[in-house]
């Protein structure tokens, strides 16, 4: 069973990895697919709108011949993340005492 | 892979230069890092140039009704505006039709979605429709009040002053109604917005798990 992922959630991932280092488009959409069921075209609307928020920005860099384009978390990025982990942190903890946690 | 971005360019084309050199400049580069040169390897990474695009173009007419509606207290006449909301939200209503369309859910979840769209514009529409009916039946009354009021006024005056005078109440009556009935249409639309957005937020979720299991097997 695959429980859909809501989009604050995923905006969080992106974000948290972001804090990371900055990523291409390909590269993030990689990493997001290792652990999550996403579709290969999930992340383009989700980059466009953290790039509105002003969450994240974007620079170019020259690779063999042509550009690509760096996503780069902004301070505001990294508020919103921190919002987005403490509301995560709450809504866990909640489900866990309903539902009981992996040890429980 | 050429071939396959001109595609989607000819399928973006709804959009505006800007944001569609920007859409295609990221997937131009995605296919590129993922090193997908055959049409065909493109096709199996993002689906197919016209599901991709129709996809892409629901997701920009959500976006830009989502600030239209932020941002709407703004310029122009009430009927101005309301037709403007009208053909955006009705533009709206066919690009996710479409992007329901061409993902790859079950026939009944498709024919479920794209019944529940059309019924929602029907009902919106005949809801629209009947108010303009009324409106347009209480000036047709009030004009022709006036008219048999001042063709009798000189015979019998006070008939005559009546007739006029109750037509020209209607009129007045609508005249501060107008602000209401645009109220009252704004609000059907932004509820067929609503509900539209979320039946494609709900549709678009299975796609992901499909692929996912697609992957599995």
């Amino acid at each position: 069973m695959a429980i859909p992922i809501s989009s604050d959630l995923l905006d969080g991932c992106v974000l948290a990895l972001l804090k990371q280092e900055d990523y291409y488009g390909y590269a993030l959409t990689r990493r997001v697919k290792e652990v999550l069921p996403i579709s290969e075209s999930t992340l383009y609307p989700v980059l466009r709108r953290l790039k509105k928020n002003q969450w994240l920005t974007t620079y170019d860099q020259p690779y063999q011949g042509r550009n690509r384009r760096y996503y780069q978390l902004t301070p505001a990025g990294n508020d919103q993340l921190r919002l987005i982990q403490q509301e995560w942190h709450q809504y866990r903890q909640a489900i866990d005492q309903l539902m009981g946690g992996e040890e429980a | 892979m050429d071939t396959y971005l001109a595609e989607l360019k000819r399928a973006l084309a709804p959009l505006n230069p800007d944001e569609q050199s920007e859409v295609l400049a990221y997937y131009s580069e995605y296919l590129q890092d993922a090193q997908l040169k055959t049409y065909d390897e493109c096709v199996k990474e993002l689906g197919s140039s016209r599901s991709l695009a129709r996809k892409i173009l629901a997701d920009y007419s959500i976006r830009t009704s989502d600030e239209e509606w932020e941002t709407e207290t703004g310029s122009g006449s009430g009927a101005k505006r309301v037709r403007h909301q009208v053909s955006s939200v009705w533009r709206m209503i066919v690009l996710i039709g479409l992007a329901i369309l061409s993902s790859p859910v079950t026939i009944p979840v498709i024919i479920l979605a794209i019944t529940t769209l059309i019924a929602l514009a029907g009902v919106a529409g005949a809801m629209v429709l009947t108010l303009a009916v009324l409106v347009v039946a209480a000036l047709l009354v009030a004009v022709v009040m006036i008219v048999a009021g001042a063709g009798v006024i000189l015979t019998t005056p006070f008939t005559g002053l009546f007739y006029i005078g109750a037509g020209l109440i209607i009129i007045g009556g609508f005249m501060m109604g107008l602000p209401v009935l645009e109220w009252a249409v704004m609000l059907i639309i932004r509820g067929v917005s609503k509900v539209v957005k979320r039946l494609y937020r709900k549709i678009r979720r299975p796609e992901k798990e499909g692929t996912h299991h697609e992957k599995n097997v």
